[in-house]
């Protein structure tokens, strides 16, 4: 059925080159299980919840090699071309000689079914040639976005807690492929890897859209919906329109809309906006998804809970749309226009994503409920952005999500805080305002009854995160 | 030596039904399910799915050769909808197709033209409608109403607990493939190999022995894949009997989850009456089984719930009535625990009901309740065994119980908004199955002439480790590494009628069953042996790969005494029955001996609320457990813990919503497991000096560790209640964020 606009991709699998001619939105798991027939890589849900697609995606950059583990149900195959995508069958373990996660796994039995297994390996093998630091919280956190059913995690949890003590000291991030290699974490073709994807051809760039084009931007949730909504159209991936640099223009903050959450959320030119970023980040979703997902696709895909565009209404973001006749900026709160509606017009992709200088530097507060606190969509959440002079409200600025039919910046509620004192009876009414300005529906993720009382407690969850002014308390 | 399969596993070589090498040929099947919860079936309109290039065929009930039915207990489960539908999901017709994409767009394009009418989703409108599954059943002793009557304290109430998905990693799914003479083989991620052999036996007309059904490993079970492996694979056969061809049907997570059933929703009221000073001395409950619309496990999961609702308490006058409810919703099926969890809430709810009438921790009425030596079960069972009050003790002192609740009040002292919570979990749990015939099991065994060993069972790995533990049995048997033992897959064609993976009795059952073939060659060789060497039998010994007469080394080692008796025709195989015994429950009566024995263990479980947000963390949960004599400590320990986070999660963030029939939960997207950051953690002690009965296995330790999640459920409500709620309305599980807040907030309806 996809007589779309077919690409030849190429890329490097585990060791060696491979090529396909496919719809750029082929999802990468079915590339590796069906073209490549690899079938160590499982699928177990096809949204990225699991985990047990996961695989390492490596991209050379200033001539170093950065990898990342990502979901690869979720990965349009158009954007892997010229990177290494790395399978449980590329570490070339053997069963005289497993690599070390391999053999710690084995140790603690670490695995039962062993379905979401191979996605452990990855996830471990990831954590070792990724993480900054090599503790025990870091390893936790890279297995944040792998499901395991059986085991409860406790012998996963101990297999990593066996190689981080095996892997000290580990050379820097930047440098760790030889170190790896020495240990036979990783097969020795990876010093190769750089070499390989020289030959291979530079991505294209469009600078138009053609008519009946979809951007697709991450496709971490356009996917989740399902392939056939992508490979019924032509699409263009991010990659090919947009830029992914995040930088300062005249003392704003300018970020190209393929960057990703993952970039931005450690990025010091955000943390100057929101110090507590890489704390939020770990809310909004796995490590695998926030490699692949992006800000524009965040903000375009218009879903009334996402959880970046919830704290960019809040920072006062702006947004940069390119299209045939120009670039043209708007707030970006009021960019959404009803459900899944938003300002966008034909020919048009959303560039970039300007903060204003005068934003940076003032309190932020970023909340989000859901079921399971991790790796899970928001009942509501929410972002406070504030400006004070002493025990006075300057200026404040209150989004929130799953509350309405689009990403909502409480306008009201924000103008009605402006010049408040900071105290229990301003925080209660901002409760009150805030309630009283949304409109929820009860659906899967709560109650009408139960969203607005949690916009409330957010909204007193803010004030005292950030001035511990205590109300709603017990 | 490690089990093989870890290692398999790690390296990505595990293969699983949609690993499997794709013959030429192959067709791809998916199933179109009805989309409305109850109705007349009119018609199917497949015009468009035809034209959809790569569809090859549209089964439907009319293709059916032999008898469109695949249920297993009550025969009230069409294989594909006739005349009538009665769950959103219901198959209806099977797309086969030339490529997975392909049989899907299929699907999307059929319309089914069916006739509405009202469903029934609630078990207690069931109920008062009249629509049970099975007549009502009672299990009773003593006198409850007089007991009740003249109770110091009685309380009454009602609970509910929800659903909860299996979740298995590896969905549903099977290939099937045609091979000579009418021959079907079958790989098929099943529990039960017998009951999708009879099952699709039944449906083609063709006798059991035409059909194998042949299973490696499993991607996790829980107990969802006992009945309901059994409508894919037959539908696969089904495909490729009708297009002799090979047939994959492997569902989606989505398909998966609407389609199937799951853990079966309670509704329950109760009456517990007790003396001033706490002590039990009525207990009347009775169960609402949500059984959804056919029979499917619900009688004999109902059957647990009667047979657990006294849960870890001697009671001498009890009445547990129950109700098999037929709604409109997929057939509810086992799920690890079986009913025994849903049973034991009731009284754990009741207990924290009366233990706020009567102003004491809830512990203190647990612990001066709990079942020991000479009581008696409402069933006639006797309890044989005080390891209810040893591993109740035994928490309370090795992890500081009293300790932890004056330091849990000190903080909720000092502090407005976090609060902490603890509660104690005891768990009694019986095992084999109460339908009694099914605890049987057979093993091959053959020892190769090099001295390498296949042992085939019933018994199908999922995860458990079952494998490992029967190939430590033979290994031991024989005296050599555990590594000469190969299982091979489970095949009806080597292990015949077999009962189904379940009830915790994998283990018991086919290692006993190996052990008891392995022992015929053993003694055989020993023969062998003796004669060869001029000494008695008796004198013979296997170990450590050699043979020794009168305790001392001889020259031979077991593969040179294998050869030895090859050329001296000694048969070199065996196969050999195992039936658990001392064991009789009686339907007709309610009573017997129900189990072989009953696993024991306690769990203390802490948590911390927000008392502003709702939102909660499980920081721990350290269980004394009763495993006996157990060869592989390490494996049970991953089954404790694992079966922790799972009982944790549905008593917190497992949610299974259904509005109209429809399933709104129907992925990973909105259906939440624990992740590795929910994940309590964990101490996990044994009981020391266990008493167990005389396996080779130790106790069976499957189901019971899921029990000690309902702890979680009691330990938020200590927390919510030390924000001075009061929270005495009626007990629901799960304790989701949401329902947290609203208590919290006063808010629920």
């Amino acid at each position: 059925m996809s007589g779309r606009v077919e690409r030849e991709i190429q890329f490097v699998l585990n060791d060696r080159v491979v090529e396909l001619r496919a719809h750029p939105a082929t999802p990468l798991l079915d590339a590796i299980r069906g073209t490549f027939a690899q079938k160590a890589t499982k699928e177990g849900c096809r949204e990225g919840d699991c985990g047990a697609c996961t695989v390492l995606l490596g991209q050379a950059r200033d001539g170093q090699m950065a990898y990342r583990a990502v979901t690869s149900c979720l990965v349009p195959i158009g954007d892997v071309a010229g990177q290494h995508v790395v399978t449980v069958e590329g570490l070339q373990g053997t069963a005289q000689q497993p690599t070390p996660v391999q053999a710690a796994l084995v140790a603690e039995l670490g695995t039962q079914c062993g379905f979401c297994t191979p996605g452990i390996v990855m996830a471990l093998t990831g954590f070792l040639l990724t993480a900054p630091h090599l503790n025990q919280d870091e390893a936790t956190l890279a297995l944040a976005g792998n499901i395991c059913r059986c085991t409860g995690y406790a012998p996963i949890l101990r297999a990593a807690a066996a190689l981080v003590a095996q892997h000290q000291p580990l050379a820097p991030v930047t440098d760790r492929v030889p170190g790896l290699v020495a240990t036979r974490a990783l097969p020795g073709y990876f010093t190769r890897i750089p070499q390989l994807l020289a030959d291979l051809p530079p991505r294209i760039r469009l600078t138009q859209l053609p008519a009946g084009t979809r951007v697709v931007a991450g496709a971490t949730d356009l996917l989740v919906q399902g392939p056939h909504g992508l490979l019924d159209h032509d699409v263009a991936l991010a990659g090919d329109l947009c830029a992914d640099a995040i930088e300062l223009v005249d003392g704003d903050l300018v970020i190209g809309a393929g960057a990703t959450m993952e970039a931005l959320s450690h990025h010091p030119l955000f943390l100057a906006f929101v110090p507590q970023m890489p704390q939020y980040a770990r809310l909004i979703a796995s490590q695998q998804i926030r490699e692949r997902a992006t800000l524009a696709g965040n903000i375009v895909n218009a879903s009334p809970i996402g959880d970046f565009v919830i704290l960019l209404l809040a920072l006062g973001a702006h947004i940069r749309l390119q299209g045939p006749d120009g670039m043209r900026e708007m707030p970006l709160d009021q960019f959404h226009t009803g459900y899944k509606q938003m300002d966008l017009r034909p020919g048009e992709w959303l560039a970039a994503i300007r903060m204003p200088a005068g934003q940076r530097e003032q309190r932020v507060a970023f909340e989000k409920v859901s079921k399971r606190t991790h790796l899970d969509i928001a009942s509501v959440n929410s972002a406070l952005w504030i400006q004070v002079d002493g025990q006075r409200i300057v200026a404040a600025r209150l989004a929130a999500g799953g509350v309405a039919p689009v990403p909502k910046f409480l306008r009201k509620t924000s103008e009605a805080l402006r010049g408040m004192p900071l105290d229990n009876a301003t925080v209660r009414l901002a409760g009150e305002l805030a309630r009283a300005e949304v409109t929820p529906i009860s659906d899967v993720r709560g109650s009408a009854v139960y969203k607005s009382r949690l916009l409330e407690r957010q909204v007193f969850a803010h004030f005292q995160r950030l001035f511990a002014i205590e109300e709603g308390l017990p | 030596m490690k089990p093989q399969d870890p290692l398999l596993h790690v390296l990505g070589q595990s293969v699983y039904v949609d690993d499997l090498p794709e013959p030429a040929g192959m067709l791809h099947a998916a199933v179109f399910g009805s989309p409305v919860a109850h109705g007349h079936l009119r018609g199917l309109d497949v015009r468009q799915a035809r034209a959809i290039p790569g569809v090859v065929a549209i089964l439907t009930a009319a293709d059916v050769p032999g008898r469109n039915q695949i249920g297993g207990m009550v025969q009230d489960e069409p294989l594909l909808a006739d005349g009538a539908v009665h769950f959103v999901g219901q198959p209806v017709a099977c797309v086969v197709a030339t490529s997975r994409e392909a049989a899907h767009r299929g699907v999307a394009a059929l319309t089914a033209d069916i006739d509405e009418l009202p469903g029934v989703f609630e078990p207690r409108e069931a109920h008062r409608l009249g629509q049970l599954i099975i007549p009502s059943r009672t299990m009773a002793c003593g006198d409850v109403d007089a007991a009740l009557a003249t109770a110091a304290v009685v309380v009454r109430g009602q609970t509910r607990t929800g659903s909860q998905e299996h979740l298995y990693l590896e969905t549903q799914g099977a290939l099937a493939l045609p091979e000579e003479g009418g021959r079907l083989r079958i790989v098929s991620s099943t529990q039960a190999p017998t009951a999708v052999q009879r099952a699709v036996a039944g449906v083609l007309g063709v006798g059991m022995h035409d059909v194998e059904v042949d299973v490696t490993r499993l991607g996790g079970g829980f107990g969802g894949k006992e009945d309901q492996a059994t409508p894919w694979a037959a539908l696969a056969g089904l495909a490729a009997w009708q297009l002799r061809a090979p047939v994959k049907l492997v569902l989606s997570r989505e398909d998966d989850m609407r389609m199937t059933g799951k853990r079966h929703p309670y509704d329950a009221d109760y009456a517990l009456g007790l003396t001033a000073d706490g002590d039990i001395v009525a207990w009347q409950v009775e169960f609402f089984q949500n059984a959804g619309a056919s029979a499917d496990l619900s009688p004999a999961v109902l059957e647990r719930s009667l047979l657990h609702a006294t849960a870890s308490y001697g009671i001498a006058n009890v009445r547990a009535i129950g109700h098999c409810c037929r709604t409109n919703l997929p057939p509810f099926t086992a799920f690890r625990g079986f009913g025994g969890p849903q049973a034991m809430f009731v009284l754990e709810s009741a207990l924290d009901h009366a233990a706020r009438v009567l102003g004491v921790d809830r512990s203190v009425l647990q612990q001066r309740n709990l079942t020991r030596t000479g009581d008696v079960q409402p069933c006639g069972m006797p309890i044989r065994s005080d390891n209810a009050v040893r591993t109740f003790e035994q928490v309370i002192s090795q992890f500081g119980f009293a300790a932890k609740q004056q330091e849990i009040a000190a903080f909720n002292a000092a502090n407005r908004r976090f609060k902490r919570g603890a509660a104690l979990m005891p768990v009694c749990f019986g095992i084999s199955f109460t339908t009694t015939f099914l605890n049987q099991a057979s093993a091959l065994v053959h020892v190769y002439t090099d001295g390498s060993i296949a042992v085939s069972t019933g018994a199908v790995e999922m995860g458990q480790g079952v494998n490992a533990k029967i190939q430590a049995a033979v290994a031991g048997v024989f005296g050599v590494a555990d590594a000469r033992v190969r299982l091979e897959s489970t095949s009806t064609a080597r292990a015949a009628n077999t009962s189904p993976t379940a009830a915790s009795s994998g283990a018991d059952l086919n290692a006993a069953a190996a052990a008891q073939a392995a022992q015929e060659i053993a003694q055989r060789l020993k023969n062998h042996a003796a004669a060869l060497l001029g000494c008695q039998e008796a004198a013979i010994a296997l170990a450590d790969g050699r043979v020794t007469a009168n305790g001392a080394a001889t020259e031979w080692t077991f593969e040179k005494l294998v050869q030895a008796a090859y050329f001296a025709r000694v048969s070199l195989s065996a196969q050999a029955h195992y039936a658990t015994p001392g064991i009789l429950f009686n339907r007709a009566t309610e009573s017997g001996v129900a189990f072989a024995y009953h696993v024991f263990g306690t769990a203390l479980t802490e948590v911390t609320l927000d008392a502003l947000l709702g939102t909660y963390t499980i920081d721990r949960v350290s269980c004394v457990h009763d495993v006996g004599t157990s060869l592989r400590r390490d494996i049970d320990r991953g089954q404790v813990e694992g079966g922790i986070v799972q009982g944790v999660g549905w008593m917190t963030m497992e949610e299974v919503v259904y509005r109209d029939g429809k399933l709104k939960s129907a992925n990973l997207g909105t259906y939440k497991v624990p992740d590795i950051l929910a994940a309590p953690a964990m101490d996990v002690a044994w009981l020391e000096q266990p008493n167990a009965p005389s396996h080779v296995t130790g106790k069976a330790v499957g189901e019971p560790p899921l029990m000690y999640g309902i702890g979680a459920y009691f330990a938020l409500l200590n927390a919510i209640r030390a924000c001075g709620v009061a929270a005495d309305g009626m007990l629901e599980a799960p304790m989701t964020p949401e329902r947290a807040l609203l208590l919290l907030c006063g808010e629920l309806p």
